[in-house]
């Protein structure tokens, strides 16, 4: 009797105790967790200054943004940075809101299909997060249960990458298994079953696990009567607000404008400094991720994805100024950073391309599948087919190596400013030899762990060698 | 009289039982049937054997005579006593009758004032023989030649006489001073002073009612060792922190517990709606101020910060009293700063933008007219002030928004009893205006305190106190760009004025002549609207059965309901930091509700055998509460008129919650006492808290303590000198809880996320906003006291001295986490303080003679410092709020927490020769910033370079010691004391500064920083530097936004706290009056305080004293000194 008379739990605010209990409070506390997709450290921004602004693709030129995103660009970022620092603590902050639903979920009764669609979201956006994770930092901290207990965060130490990945393929396979291949219309923007095997897929080959890849994309491509996945004749028609979770995307982080912190920011983000309302009519243009001149010399001739893409120049107040910018985002935003636009983070090109490189990796064929999977991209792009063996060299892929450059080349145009590039040179071992130059050094595929976290718990957690 | 009541033993018959008694058995049973009484000695009757009685029936002296015979005893009748005598020389027995009453003594007993006291015991000493005074104060009795008459009263000094040869004995009994014997109020009981082996403090009504203070707090100024009282604010009803040996807490609050009647209060403490302003501090009988672990371990988990008890008056049985009192009077701020007048100022501005000019580029000149100067308001020299002189005083802002305001307080009580039921009956009514114009406090207070015997074992009683206290509140403290009024005033051009001539407020902001945008301070008083009440109802209720003799059973029942609401509207027409006139009217309104209730049950025994006494004590307590909130933001009114928020056209915001906590308790006390010599206490309490973690939720909390009384040995016994001389020492453990209600449980917040076809739907997410602890428990604090009593001739002298080591661990704090736990914070027990002092209280009656003085006085020192911090030790850097930009304190592990945190200013750079042997200020690309004539800062890590690495510790809100002086003097029926209150060696961060003492000309400053440096040769003050209309003037380390050592200031302080002179009006007089009593006083508060602090108030505390940002002076509402007339009758 006293204990219950010393519950005293919140009256105003739910909590840990009382909340859970129902399908409605498991569906509420995974809504959060895509949530988190929003935050700074994953999808809002980390994942273009990571993927593409560290990489050859694009750069920062607003001299006033913060010396943290220079430093992630011109790799002379450290152990303290804003960027690795949020980075780390976003997709920890969504892991433990994923570790709520696994867990707290078991108690509850509900449907059970339910359940399982629930518990599958969440795997798949904990195995995101551990992708994301152990792609950026190398041996990271493995948690997959709910922590109780300040104390408890001190008693984890960084896992081996090998570790993590069982447990992301693990996760994975689970999410396939238990999600459904499309929503009804309120649900748009649930992570899939083709989803999962998307992700999956490239897990696969980033670990260089070729025949599982290839295995497990195509068998993605074969469901295409379920999951309607297809390349749209038009690349335009991908971007845009207006052109949402379309027919070729498979998972977006979901974003709407004029809701109160639903908003992306990428439209504010990507446009020049400077430009005024040339480029953006509202709110400020912040100048990140803009294109390098090597990323504007990329594009084929003729390459309708282009113009698409990224533009070279603007004009303001009558005359035109010669800057580089991204306009996959383009859109007029309600506020300041706050747009309808969505992050592609898997779409139908990707996992065609990928299947072409796990294709060319087990054994090159010439002309074979893989090349069919190359040239639809290509071909919607308005260029010709590449051959193994073309009178245009350029057109040229005679070998496996050159078929993996042609790979690349295909998806650092198809995939521009969507977050891919320095993940896919890292994982295809060709970041060095491009971005040496830039001031890449060996030990940089990685980067280095978050200086308060070592701090905070110096015996379990150690830093990235040579940094 | 006397003599003719006492029969002889030859004229008393009785008529026995039986025939054959022992000695002792004969006695009493003639005790039992007569009037007389045996003395005796055990050794007397013990060698005796039975005596056998021949009749069974006779007068008394058959009977001794008998007995006489049979044994070696003899026998002498004085009065109705029969001294039992052993016949050491085997002489013949003896019987004798009344044997002398030569003397037959009479006289008067009167008090220190010559009136007569009736109810004197008067006792011949070593008899049972004894009578009382009557009501004119005259006794008669007889004794013999050489015997002692022992006069008594209560509350008076016992009198001995020796009879000789005198009938007449008149005396004056003086008041008992010592209180030694008195039972005081501890925790769940009472105790004798003397068997107190715990470090308590503690004041009564009489140190009270003098003082013109609204609320207790305040009373307790300079009143105790130990106990640091500081008044930041003089605003009516504004509170005081106390602070009882030192501050062992950074974030669950530094409050002591203030128990009233028995009911623990919970309040959230700040300065400006303070929960005690709601007693009534006339109805305070006494206050103990429980300091050490030994006395504040009983209230277990809320003891570690001290415990307050106050008792409130109760009436006395057999005297039924009316008592009427009223003091009224006048307060005037204590203190005005010393700012420029107009001329000063126009000078101070036009120098400022000479420099400027002269600094801004080469070849330019003081001399140049503003038409060869840039269009820069920086360098214009305004047209108005082109001839200073004629400007003369100008507007003294100060006196513009100070007045004298009226404070009355009237008090009435009812009060008696009979000896079945004790009553009082008060009512209260204080008005005080305050100091500031436009702010004022009212307060109705009511009690009724009742206790009734309802038969031999069974006392109930009651305390009841319903209040209402209304005040208008001044927007006096914080930053002129807020609209702080005193800011406001110190800063405005004294060449404005604040009405025009048609009588309308002067637009004093937009003046386009650089200066800032400070808002006409008499507008805002007058026109900024606080309202605040508070409706409040403590009471308890309380049964006591004594189930068999010496046990008892208490049960004690409370509840404390507060209904507070408040009302903020700020006009459009209050639109300070900017040029245009009116902005939009905002307004809000809170009102919350507290609900409190307690239940006590106790159970306690008391028991002597031979030597040994102790009692013992066991209880359990519960208590809970239930709090409602709601507030309700808003704007787009219509107009200024309506202030209500119904007006709002737009509500901005609106917020309703409720929390709740509870406290389930087992308290256990043992007092042991061996011969009154070698005393023990022991506590302990166990609490059970939904404050805190499930796994963590119950706390035990024990403290032992032991005294020894040295000069009740024998071989002390001798000592005549030493009255008292007891050691003292304990050792325990108190918690403090003032946590969050929440704050070990997870709660969830909003995280959402749209999902949808077409551009989506928003679905609502939640998500845990913070990690829960189920670990997270209570602050620790173990606490060590030796003391030492010491009196005096008959305590006339009376010395304390404690020394005392404190260590508050298991800090609640919220400390970084890995962040793998999905937060980056989480509130845990981490960190450590120490508080360790020394004490020592001097009560020393001077003069005990028709003229009396007596001098109180208490001295002690707190050395507190911070020994762990967080997990890895790193220091808390914070913000005071009224700070620009720059932190404003660091708490850092070996310093006193909150310490002050800045630039550390050496002087000002002189010559480019002292710049290149100087550590400087660079900017980025690596230039050189520093210039002649501006401030040259402590290069502290050696670098040569000034940047934030050299901030450093600049000083601690921490006094070294305090101190406090009553002196009473009383001659007949005048009375005269005085008290002075010490605080000695601490700093404070005079914030306002950044405005009133910058150097930069855009506002008016104190005459002190108008000085600035010249030139080499004319340095100015030798401290300022170039006074210089250009911000940039300053760059890098700007005196403007980063704290210096500039605005650190000593702020020791001694304070003359109280005069007071009465007269009590004599008996002659008072019988022709028909009044009982009556007394007039004429009392001064804050006289006059000597310190070197510049600002109003070296007692401040800006944002209530947070103790990671403590001691800032934003310009807080000054202390007034009050002249107050009391009058006080009683029929």
């Amino acid at each position: 009797c006293s204990e219950d008379f010393l519950d005293r739990a919140p009256i105003s605010q739910q909590n840990s105790n009382n909340f859970y209990k129902t399908a409605e409070d498991m569906k509420n506390a995974l809504t959060a967790v895509y949530g988190s997709l929003q935050y700074g450290g994953q999808y809002y921004s980390s994942i273009h200054v990571i993927g593409d602004m560290r990489s050859d693709n694009t750069e920062i030129t607003n001299p006033n943004a913060g010396a943290d995103l220079q430093a992630v660009d011109n790799f002379t970022n450290v152990a303290v940075n804003s960027i690795g620092n949020n980075t780390w603590n976003a997709n920890y902050q969504g892991i433990q809101a994923a570790n709520i639903v696994i867990e707290k979920i078991q108690a509850v009764n509900m449907d059970q299909n339910l359940k399982a669609r629930y518990v599958g979201e969440a795997k798949f956006l904990r195995a995101l997060m551990y992708f994301n994770l152990v792609r950026i930092f190398g041996d990271v901290p493995l948690v997959v249960t709910v922590i109780n207990n300040p104390l408890q965060g001190y008693e984890y130490g960084r896992e081996s990458v090998a570790n993590v990945y069982s447990q992301i393929i693990s996760d994975l396979t689970e999410a396939e298994e238990s999600l459904p291949f499309t929503y009804g219309a309120a649900d748009i923007g649930r992570a899939t079953k083709g989803a999962a095997m998307a992700l999956l897929g490239k897990v696969h080959l980033t670990l260089k696990n070729y025949p599982e890849a290839a295995q497990k994309l195509k068998e993605l491509i074969d469901a295409s009567g379920q999951t309607n996945y297809q390349i749209l004749p038009q690349y335009a028609s991908i971007f845009g607000a207006a052109n949402q979770n379309n027919a070729e995307s498979i998972f977006e982080v979901q974003f709407k404008s004029s809701s109160s912190g639903e908003g992306s920011p990428f439209t504010n983000q990507f446009a020049p400094i400077g430009s005024g309302g040339a480029v953006v009519s509202v709110g400020n243009p912040l100048g990140q991720n803009i294109p390098t001149a090597d990323m504007n010399n990329a594009y084929e001739e003729d390459d309708l994805r282009k113009d698409v893409s990224m533009r070279t120049s603007y004009v303001l107040n009558g005359n035109t100024v010669n800057h580089n910018y991204v306009v996959k985002y383009s859109g007029t935003p309600a506020a300041n950073l706050d747009s309808d636009n969505n992050w592609i983070v898997l779409r139908y090109a990707d996992v065609l391309l990928m299947y072409a490189e796990a294709l060319n990796e087990q054994g090159y064929v010439a002309d074979g599948p893989a090349f069919d999977y190359l040239n639809q991209i290509r071909n919607r792009a308005g260029l010709p087919s590449k051959t193994s063996a073309n009178a245009d060299p350029n057109l040229s892929v005679p070998n496996q190596a050159a078929f993996r450059l042609a790979v690349e080349q295909e998806r650092r145009v198809e995939l521009a400013f969507e977050g891919h590039r320095w993940f896919d040179l890292i994982r295809t071992d060709r970041a060095l030899d491009l971005l040496s130059a830039k001031g890449m050094q060996p030990h940089m595929s990685i980067f280095p762990i978050p200086q308060s976290q070592i701090d905070i718990n110096p015996t379990k957690i150690s830093q990235n060698p040579n940094y | 009289t006397s003599k003719a009541q006492v029969k002889s033993i030859d004229e008393v018959f009785l008529k026995l039982e039986k025939s054959n008694y022992t000695l002792a058995q004969f006695f009493r049973e003639t005790e039992n049937k007569t009037d007389f009484k045996f003395f005796y000695t055990d050794q007397a009757i013990k060698t005796s054997e039975n005596v056998v009685l021949i009749s069974n029936s006779g007068s008394v002296e058959d009977y001794l005579l008998q007995i006489a015979k049979q044994t070696d005893l003899s026998f002498k009748q004085v009065n109705n006593t029969i001294s039992v005598i052993v016949n050491t020389d085997k002489q013949k027995a003896r019987v004798k009758a009344l044997e002398i009453i030569p003397i037959t003594i009479t006289g008067t007993i009167r008090d220190d004032l010559g009136d007569p006291l009736p109810g004197v015991t008067v006792m011949v000493e070593g008899t049972s023989i004894g009578t009382v005074t009557d009501i004119d104060g005259v006794y008669t009795i007889d004794a013999n030649e050489g015997q002692t008459l022992v006069f008594s009263f209560l509350g008076f000094q016992k009198e001995r006489r020796v009879v000789g040869t005198a009938s007449i004995i008149d005396l004056t009994l003086r008041k008992e001073e010592s209180d030694l014997d008195e039972f005081v109020v501890v925790g769940y009981g009472m105790q004798q002073k003397k068997d107190i082996t715990g470090s308590v403090s503690s004041m009564g009504a009489r140190q009270i009612e003098d003082q013109p203070i609204i609320s207790l707090d305040q009373a307790m100024i300079a009143q105790m060792a130990g106990v640091q009282v500081t008044q930041a604010t003089g605003a009516p009803g504004g509170g005081a922190s106390v602070r009882i040996r030192g501050a062992g807490s950074l974030t669950a609050g530094n409050e002591p517990l203030y128990v009233v009647d028995g009911f623990p209060v919970t309040n959230d403490f700040d300065q400006r709606n303070n929960p005690l302003n709601t007693i009534n501090p006339n109805d305070i009988a006494d206050i103990q101020v429980l300091k050490d672990a030994s006395a504040t371990a009983i209230y277990g988990s809320r003891g570690s910060n001290g415990v307050v008890l106050i008792t409130t008056k109760s009436g006395k049985s057999g005297v039924s009293k009316i008592d009427f009192s009223v003091s009224t009077g006048i307060q005037q701020v204590e203190k005005q700063l010393d700012v420029l007048n107009a001329t000063e100022f126009a000078r101070y501005i036009n120098e400022a933008r000479n420099n400027a000019w002269v600094n801004s580029g080469p070849g330019r000149s003081a001399s140049d007219p503003n038409s060869a100067r840039l269009n820069n308001v920086m360098y214009l020299l305004p047209e108005q002030f082109s001839n200073p002189e004629s400007l003369g005083e100008g507007t003294n802002w100060q006196d513009a928004i100070f007045r004298t305001a009226m404070m009355s307080n009237y008090q009435l009580n009812f009060s008696g009893g009979n000896d079945k039921t004790k009553y009082f009956i008060s009512g209260g009514y204080l008005d005080q205006e305050g100091i500031i114009i436009n702010s004022d406090l009212k307060r109705y207070s009511f009690r009724v305190n009742v206790e009734s015997k309802m038969n031999e074992r069974v006392k109930v009683g009651a305390n009841i106190t319903p209040s209402y206290t209304f005040s208008n509140q001044s927007l006096a403290e914080g930053n002129w760009q807020g609209g702080g009024i005193i800011q406001s005033a110190i800063t405005a051009g004294p060449h404005l004025t604040p009405y025009d001539e048609n009588g309308n407020y002067t637009k004093i902001t937009g003046q386009g002549i650089g200066t800032s945008e400070v808002d006409n301070p008499v507008k805002i008083a007058n026109e900024y609207f606080h309202q605040q009440s508070t409706l409040r109802l403590l009471g308890t209720a309380f049964a006591e059965i004594n189930i068999i003799d010496n046990l008892n059973f208490k049960t004690l029942v409370g509840a404390d309901m507060r209904s507070f609401r408040e009302d903020i509207f700020s006009s459009s027409i209050i639109n300070p930091n900017s040029v245009n006139p009116t902005k939009p009217a905002t307004g809000t309104n809170t009102t919350s509700e507290t609900r409190n209730w307690l239940s006590e049950f106790t159970l306690s025994y008391a028991k002597t055998i031979e030597k040994h006494t102790f009692d013992v004590v066991a209880g359990y307590t519960i208590q809970q509460e239930q709090f409602d909130f709601n507030r309700i933001n808003g704007t787009n009114f219509p107009n200024d008129e309506i202030k209500t928020m119904n007006a709002a056209g737009l509500i901005t915001n609106a917020l309703s919650t409720k929390e709740e906590w509870s406290l389930i308790s087992y308290l256990a006390r043992l007092n042991y006492n061996f011969d009154n010599r070698y005393l023990l206490t022991a506590t302990v309490r166990r609490d059970g808290s939904s404050r805190f973690g499930e796994d963590n939720r119950w706390g035990v909390f024990p403290s032992v303590s032991l005294g020894w009384r040295l000069s009740e040995e024998n071989f002390m016994k001798d000592v005549r000198w030493i009255s008292e001389l007891r050691l003292r020492t304990s050792y325990g453990l108190t918690g403090n809880n003032f946590i969050t209600n929440y704050g070990a449980i997870g709660l969830t917040g909003p995280e959402n996320y749209p999902f949808g076809s077409g551009s989506g739907t928003v679905n609502n997410g939640v998500r845990l906003t913070n990690i829960p602890n189920s670990g997270l428990g209570w602050e620790r604090n173990k606490q060590l006291d030796i003391g030492l009593e010491f009196g005096l001739l008959d305590d006339r002298f009376y010395l304390s001295f404690d020394y005392y080591n404190k260590r508050t661990s298991d800090l609640l704090l919220n400390v970084p986490v890995p962040t793998l736990t999905g937060y980056s914070t989480a509130l845990q027990n981490i960190g450590e303080i120490q508080n360790k002092g020394f004490e020592f209280t001097l009560t020393s009656r001077n003069l005990v003679k028709a003229f009396k003085w007596t001098t109180d006085f208490n001295f002690s020192t707190n050395d507190i410092k911070v020994l762990a911090l967080g997990t890895d030790g790193s220091p808390i850097i914070s913000r005071q709020a009224t700070s620009a930009s720059a932190p404003t304190h660091i708490t850092q592990i070996g310093s006193a927490p909150g310490s002050f945190f800045g630039y550390n200013v050496i002087g000002v750079y002189q010559n480019q020769q002292d710049i290149d042997n100087s550590a400087v200020i660079m900017n980025g690309n690596g230039t050189i910033q520093s210039r002649p004539g501006q401030l040259k800062f402590e290069d502290v890590n050696g670098d040569g370079v000034i940047n934030a690495a050299d901030r450093t510790v600049l000083g601690s809100p921490f006094p070294d010691f305090t101190y406090g002086m009553t002196n009473t003097f009383a001659y007949k029926n005048i009375d005269f004391s005085f008290t002075l209150q010490g605080v000695q060696g601490f700093e404070v961060l005079n914030a306002a500064r950044r405005y009133y003492g910058n150097y930069a000309g855009s506002y008016n400053v104190l005459s002190s920083a108008s000085n600035g440096w010249k030139s080499e040769t004319d340095q100015g003050d030798g401290v300022s530097p170039m006074i210089d209309r250009n911000f940039n003037a300053y760059a890098g380390s700007n005196v403007v936004n980063n704290i210096t050592s500039l605005f650190v200031e000593d702020g020791s302080f001694l304070r003359i706290r109280n005069i007071t002179l009465g007269y009590t009006l004599p008996s002659s007089l008072l019988n022709r009056l028909k009044v009982a009593n009556a007394r007039v006083n004429f009392t001064v508060q804050n006289a006059f305080t000597f310190t070197k602090y510049e600002g109003f108030n070296p007692e401040v505390s800006a944002q209530g004293g947070s103790p990671l940002v403590p001691g800032v002076d934003a310009g807080g509402y000054p202390l007034a000194r009050s002249f107050m007339f009391g009058l006080n009758f009683g029929f």
